[in-house]
């Protein structure tokens, strides 16, 4: 059975869950943004960072809350986004297609056979 | 600018130099006895005397943001801009530091607005900016 396009994850959304559960309760804005922009090594605005969280809270796969304000931050409030066992799942499901993939499991075939 | 002038910038940044290394100093102090999140506080504290104070985002770039976000999501892009922005500054001065916050704003501009109107429609969107603007 095939999946649900929206319930595939892009490039983009499976480094955030791996940023996200990589860094547990700390994950807001900027260490989520360090951490896959040192994994890439290219640049990524806060904004595409915010608007594929904001997709991924959507799916059901984050959940985000308020944090306090700092004075670091001009008064502003951290928003924090934690993983959830959807997200985790979908995290799963990504690498066994990846691997499955890789790998040229037999049973992997593009519907109606390889021309 | 007058020689008086130059003289005043070059006492401020002695001084703010001044709290910098006091910052540093006492942020060791803090981690060694375990108080790490305290230490992280003084060191920001410090780096921003250095710079002269209160960290000053560009206004124009804010306003775009302010222009076409809700109060929740500007408030932690902005924040998180701000809370990066003296790192840059410190690793690469001011001019610098302004090119990666415009460019921040200008490629987050489209994902962020493309997001929303797929979430509520073009309609809907021109609704909500235009029920913000008038209320």
């Amino acid at each position: 059975m095939g999946k649900k396009k929206s319930e595939l994850l892009s490039e983009i959304e499976e480094l955030l869950l791996m940023a996200i559960l990589r860094l547990g309760g700390e994950s807001y804005g900027v260490p989520i943004h360090e951490a896959l922009e040192h994994a890439t090594g290219s640049f990524i605005s806060i904004g595409a960072i915010y608007a594929n969280l904001e997709r991924l809270k959507d799916k059901g796969f984050v959940t985000s809350r308020t944090g306090e304000a700092t004075q670091e931050r001009g008064g502003r409030a951290k928003k924090y986004f934690k993983i959830e066992g959807a997200g985790v799942k979908a995290l799963d499901e990504a690498e066994r297609i990846r691997r499955g993939l890789r790998d040229g499991r037999k049973n992997w075939e593009p519907a109606g056979g390889i021309a | 600018m007058t020689k008086k002038r130059i003289k005043v910038r070059q006492k401020k940044r002695k001084a703010n130099k001044k709290t910098l290394r006091d910052a540093l100093s006492l942020s060791t102090t803090a981690r060694e006895h375990g108080y790490g999140v305290f230490a992280q506080d003084v060191v920001s504290y410090g780096m921003r005397a250095f710079h002269g104070g209160e960290v000053e985002l560009p206004k124009a770039g804010e306003f775009l943001l302010y222009l076409f976000l809700s109060t929740l999501e500007r408030d932690a892009i902005v924040g998180d801009l701000e809370e990066q922005f003296p790192k840059v500054q410190r690793k690469f001065g001011e001019r610098a530091a302004r090119v990666w916050f415009y460019n921040h704003i200008w490629f987050s501009l489209w994902p962020l607005l493309s997001q929303r109107i797929v979430k509520s429609g073009l309609l809907g969107w021109v609704f909500d900016l235009l029920r913000r603007f008038v209320s």
